[in-house]
C-alpha cells in the first residue's frame, strides 16, 4: 500500500494538472476577496445587497467560500482516476501487485489530502486579505481554527469521492467531469426543495462550518443544519461515492 | 515440458459478439511463443484474462501453475505485462514512469537505470514522455515491465514502431530472456517478426484456436516444394507435369510441389533440361498464417 501511495504522490505533484487547478483556485479566491474587500474601497456601492464583512465572521466566510470551490477536488479526482482508466494506464497498473482497492485508496487518499493542502493555502490567502482590508477586529480562536482545518479535510473527501465514484463508471474524462460538475450544480440547485434539502451534500458542508446565515444562505432557509446532521449527511455522501466507486472499478472493467 | 500457461474452454461475449469461443492453448515454460491471430480474433481479449483484467463466462486458466481468478494476486507478482499500449502516465518523464511502476510493485529503485540502460534510455530518462517517439515508449514500457524481474512477459505488439536497430535489440533481449529461462509471450501481427523471433506458436482466429506447435512444426505443415532455375521455364513445366509433378511457371524457371529434389532434377535432366538453381522453398509463417485463417 506505501508503494501505491508514493506512486500517486509522485502523480499528483510531478505533474502539471494539479498546480493549474491550484492557481486557478488561487485566482478565483483573489477574485472573491477583491470583490468583498477591494472594490467597495474603490468603487462607492459597488457591493449592494451582499453582507458587510466584518472581522472574524470576515475568516469564516472565507472558509465557506474557498470550501465551495467543489469544482477543485471533483476535478483532481476526476483526472485522477479517469485519466487512467481511459487509456491504458489503468490496466498496466493492474498488472503489477496492487489491486484495484489499493488503487481506489491510494487515489482518494492523495486526492483528498492534495484539494486539503490547495484549500488551506486559498484560506490562507483569504485570512491574510482579510486581515488587512475587512473592518471591525479580532481573530478565531485556536479551536475555530483547528476546526476549519479538519471539517476542511473532511469536507475534500466527501467530493473526492464523488468524483472517483462518476469516474469509475463513466471512465473518461469529459464525461465524468461534465456528469460531476452538473451534479455540484443541479444538488445545490435541489437544495430549494425542502426534501432534498434535508440530505444536500452543499448545504451540509456550508453548514459543517458555521451557521448558513454567515454564508449569506441564512435568508433562504429558516434553519440550520446541526453540527451532527452536517457531519453524519458528509460522511455519508463519502462512503456512499466510495462504495460506488470501488463497484464501478469492480464491475465495469469490462 | 511444463507448461507456463494452460487455457482450456475459454469463453467469452462481449453482447452478441463472440470474443472467444472454446479457446485452448498451452504455453511451453522457458519458449517464447508468437500469439498470432487476425484483427478481432480474441488476441487482447485472451492476454487480459490471463492478466486478471476481464472475466471470462466460462473456462479455466492457470498461470505457472495458479488458477487465474482465486490466485490472480499472486500470478500478476510473477510476471510483467506491457496490455494494449505503453500504459505510461502522461506528464511524468521516463524516470519519473519507471519509479511509478518501481513503487506499484512494491519495488526499490536500484533496478532502474540498469533498465534503462538495457532498453537505450538512460540518455532520455529526464525528457517528457510526450516528447518520446513511439518506439521509445514501447521500450520504456519493456523497461517498467522487467522492472519487477518477472519469470512471464506479455508483450502486446513489442516492436510496433520500433526501427529496424531497435527491432533487433529488443528480439536480441526477449531471446536472451528466454535463455534465462523467462516465457516470454508475444502477440504481434507482424508476421516476420515472430517467425524470426519465437520458437513457439499460438494462432487463433474467431475466439478459436487454429493451430498451436513449434514453429519447425508449424512450418512443416506448409507446402514449401522447390525452385527451379532453368533456360526454358515452359518446356520445364510441361515435361513435369507429364511426369505428374505439379510444376507452375515463374519468369526464370519454375515452382515445384514435390518432397523429392532428386525426382525433379532426374525427370528434367532426362529431358535435356539441366536446373541451374534448385532451391527448397521453406514455407514462410506468413503463408501458412493466410492459409489457416482463410476462412477468416
Amino acid at each position: 500500500m506505501t508503494g501505491v501511495l508514493r506512486a500517486e504522490l509522485l502523480k499528483l505533484f510531478k505533474r502539471r494538472t494539479y498546480w493549474v487547478l491550484s492557481l486557478v483556485l488561487a485566482l478565483l479566491t483573489g477574485l472573491i476577496a477583491f470583490v468583498f474587500f477591494l472594490l467597495p474601497r474603490i468603487v462607492e456601492d459597488a457591493q449592494p445587497g451582499l453582507p458587510a464583512m466584518e472581522k472574524p465572521e470576515a475568516y469564516i466566510f472565507g472558509a465557506q467560500q474557498v470550501l465551495g470551490q467543489t469544482w477543485f477536488p471533483l476535478i483532481l479526482a476526476v483526472m485522477l482516476l479517469a485519466g487512467e482508466l481511459a487509456t491504458s494506464t489503468w490496466a498496466t497498473a493492474l498488472t503489477r501487485n496492487a489491486r484495484r482497492r489499493q488503487h481506489l485508496i491510494a487515489k482518494l487518499v492523495l486526492a483528498t489530502v492534495g484539494s486539503w493542502l490547495a484549500m488551506l493555502a486559498a484560506m490562507t490567502g483569504w485570512t491574510v486579505v482579510a486581515y488587512f482590508f475587512a473592518d471591525g477586529s479580532g481573530f478565531l480562536e485556536l479551536a475555530q481554527v483547528w476546526d476549519v482545518v479538519w471539517k476542511a479535510l473532511l469536507i475534500m473527501l466527501g467530493w473526492v469521492a464523488l468524483g472517483l465514484a462518476a469516474s469509475a463508471w463513466l471512465r473518461s474524462v469529459g464525461p465524468a467531469i461534465g456528469a460531476v460538475l452538473a451534479f455540484s450544480f443541479g444538488e445545490g440547485l435541489l437544495s430549494l426543495w425542502a426534501g432534498w434539502r434535508q440530505v444536500s451534500l452543499s448545504i451540509h458542508t456550508t453548514a459543517l462550518l458555521g451557521e448558513l446565515e454567515t454564508s449569506g444562505l441564512g435568508d433562504v432557509f429558516e434553519e440550520s443544519p446541526t453540527f451532527t446532521r452536517a457531519l453524519a449527511v458528509v460522511l455519508g455522501w463519502a462512503v456512499v461515492a466510495i462504495v460506488a466507486a470501488w463497484a464501478g472499478l469492480q464491475y465495469r472493467d469490462p | 515440458m511444463s507448461s507456463a500457461i494452460v487455457v482450456e474452454n475459454l469463453h467469452k461475449r462481449y453482447g452478441a459478439t463472440i470474443a472467444l469461443d472454446g479457446l485452448s492453448f498451452a504455453v511451453p515454460s522457458g519458449s517464447l511463443t508468437g500469439f498470432l491471430g487476425p484483427n478481432g480474433a480474441g488476441k487482447t481479449t485472451t492476454f487480459r484474462a490471463l492478466l486478471g483484467l476481464t472475466r471470462p463466462d466460462v473456462g479455466t486458466m492457470e498461470v505457472l501453475g495458479m488458477r487465474v481468478g482465486p490466485h490472480t494476486a499472486e500470478i500478476v507478482k510473477r510476471l510483467g505485462a506491457v496490455v494494449e499500449e505503453p500504459g505510461l502516465v502522461k506528464g511524468l518523464n521516463g524516470c519519473d514512469n519507471m519509479r511509478v511502476a518501481a513503487y506499484t510493485l512494491g519495488r526499490g529503485q536500484e533496478r532502474i537505470d540498469e533498465l534503462l540502460e538495457f532498453v537505450g534510455l538512460i540518455d532520455d530518462a529526464r525528457r517528457k514522455i510526450e516528447g518520446y517517439s513511439k518506439g521509445m515508449r514501447q521500450r520504456l514500457a519493456l523497461a517498467a515491465a522487467l522492472l519487477g524481474d518477472p519469470e512471464l512477459l506479455f508483450l502486446d505488439e513489442p516492436l510496433d514502431g520500433l526501427d529496424p536497430a531497435g527491432q533487433a535489440q529488443i528480439k536480441q533481449k526477449l531471446r536472451d530472456l528466454a535463455s534465462q529461462g523467462k516465457t516470454v509471450v508475444v502477440s504481434s501481427h507482424n508476421l516476420p517478426d515472430v517467425e524470426s523471433l519465437a520458437d513457439h506458436v499460438i494462432v487463433i482466429n474467431r475466439g478459436k484456436l487454429i493451430a498451436s506447435g513449434t514453429l519447425a512444426d508449424l512450418l512443416g505443415s506448409g507446402h514449401g516444394g522447390f525452385r527451379v532455375v532453368v533456360d526454358d521455364p515452359p518446356r520445364a513445366a510441361a515435361v513435369l507435369a507429364a511426369a505428374g509433378v505439379t510444376a507452375h511457371r515463374q519468369a526464370d524457371g519454375v515452382v515445384v510441389e514435390a518432397e523429392d529434389g532428386r525426382l525433379i532434377s532426374r525427370t528434367l535432366a532426362e529431358a535435356g533440361l539441366f536446373p541451374a538453381e534448385l532451391v527448397r522453398q521453406g514455407a514462410r509463417l506468413e503463408q501458412v498464417f493466410l492459409e489457416l485463417t482463410a476462412d477468416a
